[in-house]
């Protein structure tokens, strides 16, 4: 997962290694998706996540979609 | 007994890399816990399965500890008065969020390599522009994760 100036940075990167365009995320829903997920990684009781746990994070932060399902 | 040990060895291995900003060695995490390198690094290898402890490709080494990298990374974050090194861009804000600490991103644009910090202070990202590109689907994240 890489940072990018700009869509057309995004735009240029995909071109020159032969990659299709992906999922991008604002740096705000960034900041929240990374608070959720690693907020309490530190946590003497911390637990990963479950796949569906991990899915409605994704969804709070807006990332909803093919792209974004969660592999079984 | 691999249980108990895997669950020594998370506990550990994290303590570690906050503490010193870099992955223990196996030697280091085998003595630390009364244990052979041989169970170390079968243990990291049971946890490796959840995908947040990895080991590298020679097996002999940490990767990844996540959100933090436990090799050097374009990835630098400054916070709790030590530079930590994440995998991504996402693991890097992970770092800040993790150690709930003021931090500064030091990374650049994907594209162009030009410097982009991101400053994270109370708790708050004070960088605006930018994004983060993730070029592989969520289902195929680690069957590519240097593409991810």
């Amino acid at each position: 997962m890489l940072l990018f100036r700009s869509e057309r940075h995004v735009a240029r990167w995909c071109e020159q290694w032969q990659r299709p365009r992906g999922g991008t995320l604002d740096l705000a829903q960034a900041w929240e998706l990374a608070r959720a997920w690693y907020g309490s990684r530190l946590d003497p009781g911390f637990r990963p996540f479950t796949r569906e746990e991990a899915q409605a994070l994704f969804a709070r932060v807006g990332l909803t979609g093919p792209f974004w399902k969660l592999g079984d | 007994m691999s249980a108990g040990l895997e669950t020594a060895l998370w506990r550990f291995t994290y303590e570690a890399v906050v503490r010193t900003g870099r992955g223990p060695s196996l030697r280091e995490a085998a003595e630390a816990l009364g244990a052979s390198e041989s169970e170390v690094r079968a243990a990291y290898q049971r946890l490796g399965e959840g995908h947040a402890i990895l080991l590298d490709a020679s097996g002999e080494g940490l990767w990844r500890i996540a959100p933090f990298s436990a090799v050097p990374t374009d990835f630098a974050v400054e916070a709790g008065g030590r530079c930590y090194f994440a995998n991504c861009a996402w693991d890097a804000l992970g770092i800040c969020a993790a150690l709930h600490a003021d931090g500064m991103v030091r990374a650049s644009c994907g594209c162009c390599r030009q410097p982009m910090d991101l400053a994270v202070r109370g708790g708050i990202l004070q960088t605006a522009e930018g994004l983060l590109h993730i070029a592989v689907p969520a289902k195929d994240w680690y069957q590519d994760v240097v593409f991810t």
